[in-house]
């Protein structure tokens, strides 16, 4: 009975992610938590029980005996599940434990073991699915589910929280190594580098999303590590390189986008001539060229948000890349670099479509230009704007 | 605290560095450059370019589509 009610969840025609969700009292209104749907391989055992825990959870928005007495009894068949049960119904079984444990475990450590055995199943067992299609919609609700840990863990850290900063460490550290772990999962250098076709676009799109939630972890782990304690510099140093590595695997993917691409080169492009054919008032930053946004799919097709929402993503990636450069300050190409960055995201923020305050996009508009705006604010700050400008120009006539 | 304070007094902070790892480490108070841009939304926000359609037909059959549905 529980098991068809789970399945009831998602309409038949469209099984995309859907209810049950949960709210997190956050900054601002964070996405719910999604469960997609885990298909009709749930003749397993291990399937079975992992869906009882869920729909127990449900049934009283809480965890109860029940709950517990189907978690141990999915424990105690999960040591076998290799034995029993086929690659995808070992994934699938973790994923719908891992959903639980973020939407009402007992704490933020459960929701994080949980979403590490699911990464360590997936790791190991994905070399074994063949079917393409499977390993996309396996990768899109496993990005899904670290995202939603992401807010999850976020939401716990309060002030108070950091004037005992062990504890955030512990579970800062843990989730650190279920990244490493998920690496694997990540597209190599030379993936990057091999030329894609037109049709590999959601393979890129999907990789992007999947660095840049890795590199929004690491940027957090770092910010985390240099003001809250007194960190092993060996270690500080490692968390660099592999957070300038991610930045550097963003940008090299962005080239794969060709409207986006050529949408970010605008943004660090200073040419007259196109400031006088693009001219648009209300588009410019300061005394800057308007930027003309592009969108990922094809020429023909109007920019959106979520097409500065990516441009942002390089620009940042690129920012943060050269910040972290050892030679940042002693190298004038980096440091010139890091300025230009700063002016493109100012720019790129220029460039977002005029919304009304009545608008569905008008809310998601406000809080990427003000987290945008900040970062590169920190950068540009009002005196080092006016000392960078000669250093910019001679950037880009050379 | 107000906002707009924490925001002024980190970018006066990011103004006097001395170098980009300064950066890192301005500060409001007890406000750190981790906490405040934690309450921000993330780089990852509105970036989930390509989305998953799961048809189920029936039996064992699976379907999926990845859709760009946003």
């Amino acid at each position: 009975m529980d098991i068809r009610h789970f399945f009831s969840i998602w309409p038949p025609e469209e099984r995309l992610g859907g209810s049950p969700r949960r709210s997190f009292n956050g900054a601002f209104a964070v996405p719910d938590v999604a469960i997609y749907d885990t298909g009709l391989a749930q003749a397993s055992p291990l399937h079975r029980l992992a869906i009882l825990v869920f729909m127990s959870y449900l049934k009283q928005e809480k965890s109860d005996v029940a709950t517990f007495e189907y978690l141990s009894k999915f424990y105690r068949q999960a040591l076998n599940f290799y034995n029993s049960s086929t690659t995808l119904e070992a994934i699938y079984a973790w994923y719908v434990v891992a959903v639980y444990s973020v939407i009402g475990g007992d704490s933020i450590g459960m929701a994080i073991a949980h979403c590490h055995q699911y990464c360590r199943v997936y790791v190991a067992l994905s070399s074994g699915i063949h079917d393409e299609e499977e390993l996309q919609y396996l990768d899109i609700i496993w990005q899904d589910m670290i995202q939603s840990l992401y807010f999850q863990h976020r939401d716990a850290i309060g002030l108070d929280e950091l004037n005992y900063p062990n504890a955030v460490l512990h579970s800062i550290e843990k989730i650190h190594l279920l990244l490493q772990k998920a690496s694997s999962l990540l597209p190599s250098q030379q993936s990057i580098e091999r030329q894609r076709s037109p049709e590999a676009t959601v393979w890129v799109c999907q990789n992007i999303n999947a660095l840049v939630v890795h590199m929004q972890y690491y940027l957090d782990n770092f910010l985390f590590q240099i003001n809250h304690r007194a960190s092993d510099p060996q270690d500080m140093k490692t968390l660099r390189l592999e957070l300038r590595d991610i930045c550097g695997r963003i940008m090299q993917l962005v080239t794969h986008l060709p409207g986006i691409y050529e949408y970010v080169c605008d943004g660090y492009g200073f040419s007259p001539s196109f400031a006088l054919e693009n001219a648009t008032v209300g588009r410019e930053f300061l005394h800057f060229p308007p930027v003309r946004p592009r969108s990922a799919k094809s020429s023909s097709t109007p920019p959106v948000e979520r097409d500065t929402a990516v441009a942002f993503a390089y620009t940042f990636a690129r920012l943060l890349r050269n910040m972290l450069d050892p030679a940042a300050d002693s190298d004038e190409k980096v440091s010139v670099d890091v300025y230009l960055s700063a002016i493109a995201l100012c720019r790129l923020c220029a460039s977002l479509p005029d919304r009304t305050p009545d608008h569905d996009e008008y809310h998601i508009r406000v809080l990427l230009t003000h987290r945008t705006l900040f970062w590169a604010g920190l950068v540009l700050t009002k005196s080092r704007y006016f000392a960078s400008r000669p250093l910019v120009f001679v950037a880009d006539i050379l | 605290m107000d906002e707009e304070k924490i925001v002024a007094d980190m970018l006066e902070k990011a103004d006097r560095r001395q170098s980009f790892d300064d950066i890192w480490t301005v500060s409001s108070g007890n406000i750190s450059l981790f906490y405040y841009t934690i309450r921000m939304v993330p780089w990852f926000t509105y970036l989930l370019l390509a989305r998953a359609r799961y048809r189920g037909i029936g039996g064992n059959t699976r379907k999926l589509e990845i859709v760009d549905s946003i």
